[in-house]
């Protein structure tokens, strides 16, 4: 697995920018600061960080949704911010994205057949039947079956919805995925599953996997490596193993302590 | 202590919907006196509507049958006035999103004060002395400067403690509190668990409702188990963790401990 | 509330199809005068139903020909300004930017220009013609509809479903098409119905001024104006068209409202 990254930051640093008054000066505010990050071809890299800890503005950054104001994100190597917008939809494509809350990140004037076979549309050059064809396997794959294609979203479950959600991510096969938060709003008998179906569809697929969460017990679930971003800064990488041995820093240990465990407060540091 | 009736007893409590399956059905249980009891449910299982209802602002058009005793006050039937006369002084609630039950256009300290001026009859000085001392006593710091602010200016986890700060200002008997921690960072979480604990030692019951069963085991005495708004089984938090009577709680447990890496089942 | 106004649909589909079916039905048409026929009241014995004007011409059929030019001006002017207004609103608001900034400082402008005198000096210079009449409102209506429009796509354009769009490579007009455009209907359309109420009081607003429909031809503000000459010794004149612009835009409001709730929802 030589090569580049697949998917690469380098000293990334994303201010806003807002005017907080008329005639008032602009003030800014660093939400990225500085933040460098490789995810290699088929690897598992966990990004935990709590809220305001800029975790979300890293993924927007990553894929140049938005302009960080220093630094370079790049896709397979090249740098998105020198790339034709033309260019720059091909690079994206080789990652996809998969959300936190199942039922906006879902059109909900479209179909769940129209919803996933978008990627493919995008892509171009294939039959309506061949887009067929695909949607309900991809589907299958991630346990919808063909009785759903024609509901809406606000017809889904949170889980179904979610489901549907991955379908889409995974139909155009991407290289790389983000998830940002993906179980986050599913009740806690979903999150399992939906974190196993994650796990799985990874393996077979071998791809790589961006993991965004606050919480660690997934990040243990799912990842070979963890980074911790506290205000716009990581301030700790680690491999998963090493990071709940031997926290060093104070932030990630305050992190530790604050896991929930059905089986009390401490059960979950002393075991692995 | 022993022979004393708990705060709260519900007995075959149902909330019934006109045309509909009901919402709650066939409850039966208590919170005692500085007790913290969860109860834990996934959505749909109506667990937000039974503190509605307790606090008599459920759905218009459903009726409770049963019977439910605050304190020796039959709840079911109750009028109005009744109501009103326990909101806030003696039944407080705490809700999930602690950005949406402030007012945004007053600062925090008009809010904490207004509380007092209506449950305790308190002069407004009074008032603002006994907010900062309620805000202190949930941890904040500068609670001058807090008591000035609005509630947009303070972080979530900020918000949360405020809102506790309020909910407990009238020194309320029973909080109920909704979800209190799930919109929160984990280390905030911890925080306003912990501060429910010191609470329940001054004697205040909690009846908390959530999805977590981490939550639970952290900081409450019983659990309720909560499904399609039946009660699916109940008892002491440690035994029903350990080894529990049904199918469901159990299923609840595995996916949690499947998430925590752990074996599951004893 | 209602979901339906059942009453003003109801309404307002009869008076749509009357001004289309009463002028093939009545023997009289709106424009030849009639001299022995002049300021009748109404009658049956020679299908007069309302009596005629002051040049013998049958009211009822003005009124359906009045109530035919005011619909037409209004639905006409209002999808040129949809048209307008909502491509314009949608492309300031997904690219924004400095094209965003450009575009809708261009409304601002517009939106000063006087509206009145506007009208008044293009009828100078063009002479009195129906089309200028659409092409006047319809100008002028757009800026509101783009405003709406752009801040609803401003919005949207922030949801997941379409940065998810935008990742697997869609190009943006694309996006605009398939995923904005949809989820701009509801607004649209409870623009449009709040709108036509208010094309055809500017209509009437319009003819009544001399500045709109020109004589043979009538509409709603023209026979208003007509009537109000003659309000003292013939009053059915002016009370007719009254009634009629009343319950049309009544009926229409009722009906936007009703979406507006459903789709505030």
């Amino acid at each position: 697995m030589n090569g580049p990254p697949l998917l690469e930051a380098r000293d990334l640093s994303v201010r806003h920018v807002r005017r907080s008054g008329w005639l008032s000066r602009r003030a800014s505010t660093e939400v990225l600061r500085g933040v460098s990050l490789q995810l290699a071809a088929g690897e598992k890299l966990a990004v935990v960080g709590e809220s305001g800890s800029g975790k979300s503005t890293l993924v927007r950054a990553l894929l140049r949704l938005i302009r960080p104001h220093a630094g370079q994100a790049l896709i397979a190597g090249s740098d998105l911010a020198i790339l034709t917008p033309a260019e720059l939809r091909v690079q994206r494509r080789r990652v996809q994205l998969v959300f936190q809350d199942p039922v906006a990140s879902l059109n909900p004037a479209m179909t769940v057949s129209q919803i996933v076979a978008e990627p493919l549309r995008a892509e171009g050059g294939h039959s309506v039947d061949a887009r067929g064809e695909r949607v309900v396997a991809q589907l299958a794959a991630v346990g919808i079956g063909a009785d759903f294609l024609a509901r809406r979203p606000q017809q889904l479950s949170g889980g179904q919805a979610q489901r549907v959600a991955l379908a889409r991510a995974l139909i155009a096969r991407p290289q790389a995925l983000i998830c940002d938060e993906p179980v986050s709003a599913l009740d806690m008998s979903l999150r399992a599953q939906v974190l196993q179906l994650l796990a799985d569809q990874c393996r077979q697929r071998q791809l790589a996997m961006l993991f965004v969460t606050h919480d660690l017990s997934a990040a243990r679930l799912l990842c070979d490596r963890v980074l911790v971003l506290c205000r716009g800064e990581v301030v700790e990488a680690a491999t998963t193993e090493e990071l709940f041995s031997r926290p060093q820093h104070p932030y990630t240990r305050a992190l530790l302590d604050s896991m929930l465990s059905v089986d009390g407060p401490r059960a979950i540091s002393s075991s692995s | 202590m022993a022979t004393e009736a708990p705060l709260l007893q519900l007995q075959g409590y149902s909330l019934l919907r006109a045309g509909s399956a009901p919402v709650l059905q066939d409850l039966s249980f208590h919170v005692g006196r500085g007790e913290i009891l969860g109860v834990v449910g996934e959505s749909g299982s109506g667990k937000s509507q039974l503190l509605l209802s307790l606090l008599g602002i459920a759905m218009r058009d459903a009726r409770a049958t049963g019977s439910c005793l605050f304190d020796g006050v039959q709840l079911v039937g109750a009028t109005e006035p009744v109501y009103r006369s326990l909101r806030g002084r003696r039944i407080a609630m705490l809700f999930q999103d602690p950005l949406l039950s402030w007012n945004p256009y007053l600062t925090i300290g008009r809010q904490l004060a207004e509380v007092l001026q209506v449950h305790r009859d308190l002069p407004r000085r009074a008032a603002e002395a006994s907010a900062a001392a309620a805000l202190s006593s949930v941890g904040l710091v500068d609670t001058q400067r807090l008591l000035h602010q609005y509630p947009h200016e303070l972080s979530g986890g900020m918000r949360q403690r405020a809102m506790l700060a309020m909910a407990v200002l009238a020194e309320p008997d029973l909080l109920l509190a909704d979800e209190p921690t799930t919109a929160l960072d984990a280390t905030t979480q911890i925080a306003i668990l912990d501060l429910l604990a010191r609470l329940r030692e001054r004697g205040m019951s909690v009846l908390l409702v959530t999805h977590d069963l981490g939550v639970v085991a952290r900081v409450a005495d019983r659990v309720v188990v909560m499904r399609s708004g039946r009660i699916v089984e109940q008892g002491a938090t440690a035994g029903l963790l350990r080894q529990p009577a049904s199918d469901y709680t159990r299923e609840l447990l595995s996916a949690a401990r499947q998430i925590e890496r752990k074996e599951s089942g004893p | 509330m209602k979901v339906v106004p059942r009453t003003s649909v109801v309404l307002l589909t009869f008076l749509v199809l009357a001004a289309i079916v009463v002028p093939w039905l009545s023997p009289h048409d709106y424009f030849t005068p009639d001299w022995n026929a002049m300021d009748l009241p109404p009658t049956f014995s020679h299908g007069h139903l309302l009596g005629t004007d002051y040049l013998g011409r049958d009211l009822l059929v003005r009124l359906a020909w009045g109530c035919r030019i005011s619909l037409l001006v209004a639905v006409a002017a209002s999808l040129i300004s949809l048209t307008i207004g909502v491509t314009w609103g949608a492309v300031a608001g997904y690219l924004g930017g400095r094209v965003d900034t450009v575009m809708m400082r261009t409304v601002d402008v517009l939106y000063s220009v006087p509206f009145t005198p506007l009208v008044v000096v293009l009828t100078v210079l063009f002479g009195r013609d129906l089309m200028l009449l659409f092409i006047a409102i319809g100008a002028v209506s757009w800026l509101d509809i783009a405003r709406v429009v752009r801040a609803q796509t401003q919005s949207l354009a922030q949801r997941e479903f379409v940065i998810a769009a935008e990742v697997s490579g869609l190009h943006p007009m694309a996006i605009l098409w398939r995923h904005i455009a949809p989820n701009l209907v509801g607004v649209v359309i409870v623009w449009l119905t709040l709108t036509i109420p208010t094309v055809i009081l500017t209509e009437a607003f319009l003819s009544y001024l001399g500045l709109g429909a020109q004589s043979p031809l009538t509409s709603l503000g023209v026979m208003l104006a007509d009537g109000a000459a003659q309000m003292r010794s013939r009053p059915l004149l002016l009370v007719c068209p009254a009634v009629v612009l009343i319950v049309l835009v009544y009926c229409c409001n009722r009906i936007g409202d009703a979406l507006r709730v459903r789709h505030g929802n």
